[in-house]
């Protein structure tokens, strides 16, 4: 089980992950839960190894538009004691005003059982073993 | 060659401002404890830059201020 303490009047839940593709990053990301994709920003992917050059784009949808973004494969997230392998990922630019490197969507979140406590701040992550690659 | 630090005592020093490091060492729940302070600005454009021509196997980037303003909401 991997378990993380937050302040439960915080806007947002920010959580330190491991990326890898060429290279292993660790990066701050959002948890979002109301993502579908995970997102990480052209300078992370750059700094991972991508050459967005090279990357196919998509069409996203947000609630208001419908814009072009970069479709990228990472090799893994880690989180702590273990890591999912072969996370698609949307690449686009992120509001400068958030200090964050991307969002954990649904496509990796749903590979763990979630537990939001907010009555004791405790947020709890239980992985689904047949997709955790233990460290 | 710069010196090994403490990373969440270096995060300290830096209020306000991103910071990239090359990590040495990790805890054993995988979460970096010591490295090198490679940069560190307001500007995360700059440490990018800095990343770019670095390239090690393992860094870490982080934001020591407040992610996300306190005055602004957000729906992704």
């Amino acid at each position: 089980m991997i378990t993380y303490r937050f302040n439960p009047n915080v806007s947002s839940l920010i959580l330190e992950v491991r990326l890898e593709y060429v290279y292993e990053r660790t990066r701050k990301m959002l948890f979002d839960t109301g993502a579908s994709l995970t997102v990480i920003t052209p300078r992370v992917a750059e700094e991972l190894g991508y050459d967005l050059s090279q990357l196919k784009t998509a069409s996203l949808y947000t609630a208001s538009r419908e814009e072009s973004v970069y479709q990228l494969n990472l090799r893994s997230i880690s989180m702590e004691s273990g890591k999912i392998l072969n996370i698609s990922a949307l690449c686009m630019p992120l509001p400068s005003e958030l200090k964050i490197d991307g969002l954990l969507g649904l496509n990796f979140l749903r590979h763990f059982n979630i537990n939001l406590n907010f009555e004791e701040g405790i947020l709890t992550f239980i992985p689904l073993e047949k997709y955790f690659v233990r460290n | 060659m710069k010196d090994l630090v403490n990373v969440k005592e270096c995060e300290k020093l830096y209020p306000d401002e991103w910071l990239l490091f090359e990590v040495t060492e990790c805890d054993e729940m995988n979460r970096p404890i010591k490295g090198r302070l490679l940069a560190h600005s307001k500007d995360r454009d700059e440490v990018h830059k800095v990343a770019m021509e670095v390239k090690c196997a393992h860094d870490y980037i982080t934001y020591t201020g407040e992610p996300i303003p306190k005055d602004m909401a957000v729906a992704l």
